[in-house]
């Protein structure tokens, strides 16, 4: 029992101190309402009849009560296909994300436990990866499998496991000479339970506040393929391949350019937002 | 200082090495073959089977890699495009002043807007300068820069008409690219000197400088400025390499005729010797780039240099 409540304590703590940022708390509430639509979107609106369907009496239609945000070229609502964009989008970020943070604990841990050797030998591999700026090597990976959106999370996620890998690494290595650990040590815990019970809940607040940054960079990334034609295929919706569609129409229907691109932004600053409270909030020392 | 920069210039082999390992890589994963990329699908059977044998596409995967290593070494060859015949590097060297331009011109405007903004919302905290500098920093990072672009045609270009939208033949046609690929990176600079310069101007030595008797805007510049430049060098390091990665979208989106464009024109044809070499070549300038980065870095702080040498005198010494 002891520990349990300690820990509970800990995280009120922290959401007390999160509380006090008002742009933090603003930032945590528009993403609350953005997944709200993303992940309510089939009750909100019809996927097979408003997103997919084309209805060409009703093309390129300007905002009205029965289309928030306009129709496209092919007589589809916008809102609806926004919307559903959102929820493929913070999809892949979010699958992506999660499965390049899992790469980057294991192999950051195991380098910067055991040092020596093996983490010369990973971080070297390391630094060839990062002499490739990020989006060119998702764009070389996403170009080489081709499009579709398992290959760009794919793309997505080797992209990022170099970087994280670093900042897993070094948030390691600072508990790593703690003397806690070597007290952990003495009395004879083994290697997996130092790095499982000591070291790892003692770094997760860096990681965690890493993997919300990382999450509105992924999104920026994947909207920015999915224009250049290698995302998700038609018609299925994505914000980016939207932007790329209503190009062409931006004259007379700028709405079609305006909203999707609005809400990958509103995406981003929610969660960059919210990842910097969360950063104040975990390490007060931080905060002048 | 000779010889760190010496070693960081033999470090570097290693590391373009290993680039050109991960993106040969990556390329070899693309399906079809390069006869059939050359002749066309129309071509027979054992032309196109003799052209692929000819080309090696039948070795091994480290043969071939080998090979292409080899032609680099022995006659700079890096292969010929599949669409043009001509060697991949004539079109890269074409086209590098654009994109070298763009960037250089996003990066310089970057640094001018940032810096300045970054010190005075530090300086005067909680100012209304201040909140108004974070909270537009923030959206600016925030801002798909391909859509900030897209933005700027609609006002400038196709409502307002004064600006052209696409090609690059005069300086107005710059204008837009540029300032748009620099706004992020100009953000990441007004928030990382904001932070650097808060945590300066409450150190020891500028309470000091103050108590001297230093006018404040020699504390300012003299005493907490220069101690500030050396996060913001590595950020503006580091930025070069998203603006590297960011020509290609905006070039994309502009027409223009840059190394960006062509490694996109190449993905959609499958040129795969022309992918290869167009991303090498841009990881080549943002290796080079960081190099530059760490040699500005030891120069302005001799900190720097002195850990580095004790690093490597400890560690003979242990050894």
């Amino acid at each position: 029992m002891e520990p349990r409540k300690k820990k509970r304590s800990i995280i009120a703590d922290i959401w007390h101190r999160f509380k006090k940022n008002k742009t933090a708390v603003g930032g945590l509430l528009m993403l609350c309402i953005l997944l709200f639509f993303a992940i309510f979107a089939d009750f909100i609106s019809d996927y097979d009849t408003r997103a997919i369907h084309h209805n060409s009496q009703n093309r390129l239609q300007q905002p009205s009560m029965d289309n928030f945000f306009g129709t496209d070229e092919f007589g589809r609502d916008i809102f609806t296909r926004v919307i559903f964009g959102m929820r493929n989008s913070l999809s892949m970020a979010l699958s992506a994300t999660a499965a390049s943070l899992l790469i980057a604990i294991v192999v950051g841990s195991i380098a910067a436990f055991y040092g020596g050797l093996l983490d010369s030998f990973i971080m070297r591999i390391l630094d060839m990866f990062m002499g490739l700026p990020m989006i060119l090597l998702a764009i070389a990976i996403s170009a080489s499998l081709g499009p579709g959106g398992g290959n760009l999370v794919l793309a997505m996620t080797i992209s990022q496991v170099p970087s994280f890998t670093r900042i897993t690494r070094s948030a390691i290595l600072n508990i790593v000479g703690q003397e806690y650990i070597e007290a952990a040590k003495s009395y004879g815990s083994n290697d997996a339970e130092i790095i499982y019970q000591h070291i790892l809940p003692n770094a997760i607040g860096v990681i965690i506040v890493q993997a919300t940054m990382a999450v509105s960079t992924t999104i920026l990334s994947i909207a920015a393929l999915s224009y250049l034609g290698l995302g998700i295929a038609p018609p299925a919706p994505e914000l980016g391949s939207m932007l790329s569609d209503g190009r062409e129409f931006m004259r007379h229907s700028p709405n079609m350019v305006i909203f999707p691109g609005l809400t990958i932004a509103l995406i981003a600053l929610s969660l960059n937002l919210f990842g910097d409270g969360l950063r104040d909030a975990l390490d007060p020392r931080l905060k002048n | 200082m000779l010889k760190f920069i010496l070693k960081r210039i033999l470090l570097l082999f290693p590391v373009l090495l290993g680039v050109s390992f991960i993106v040969f890589t990556i390329m070899s994963f693309t399906p079809g073959d390069p006869a059939t990329a050359i002749l066309g699908t129309g071509a027979s059977a054992e032309d196109i089977e003799r052209l692929n044998r000819e080309l090696g596409h039948f070795d091994p995967f480290l043969v071939r890699y080998g090979n292409y290593i080899r032609g680099i070494v022995t006659e700079l060859d890096f292969g010929s495009s599949f669409r043009t015949r001509q060697p991949v590097f004539d079109e890269i060297f074409a086209r590098f002043p654009t994109t070298l331009r763009i960037a250089i011109g996003a990066i310089i405007l970057a640094i001018i807007i940032g810096i300045p903004i970054g010190v005075v919302s530090a300086v005067k905290q909680y100012s209304i300068f201040d909140i108004t500098g974070t909270v537009v920093a923030m959206f600016m990072a925030s801002v798909p820069q391909f859509w900030l672009a897209l933005m700027a045609i609609l006002v400038f270009s196709l409502h307002l008409g004064l600006l052209p939208s696409t090609g690059i033949d005069t300086y107005r046609h710059y204008i837009m690219p540029v300032v748009t690929l620099s706004l992020p990176t100009a953000a990441n600079i007004i928030r990382l000197t904001r932070t650097t310069m808060l945590e300066i101007i409450r150190q020891d030595y500028i309470r000091t400088a103050r108590a001297k008797g230093a006018s404040e805007f020699n504390v300012i510049m003299k005493h907490g400025f220069r101690n500030a430049m050396m996060p913001v060098i590595t950020t503006i390091g580091i930025n070069f390499g998203f603006l590297l990665g960011g020509t290609v979208l905006i070039e994309a989106i502009f027409a223009i005729p840059g190394v960006g464009t062509l490694t996109i024109n190449s993905i959609r044809t499958m040129d795969i010797p022309q992918t290869t070499a167009s991303v090498l070549f841009l990881a080549f300038i943002y290796v080079i780039m960081m190099l530059v980065v760490d040699v500005l870095y030891a120069y302005i702080d001799p900190r720097i240099r002195s850990k580095y040498m004790t690093q490597k005198k400890v560690k003979t010494v242990g050894a």
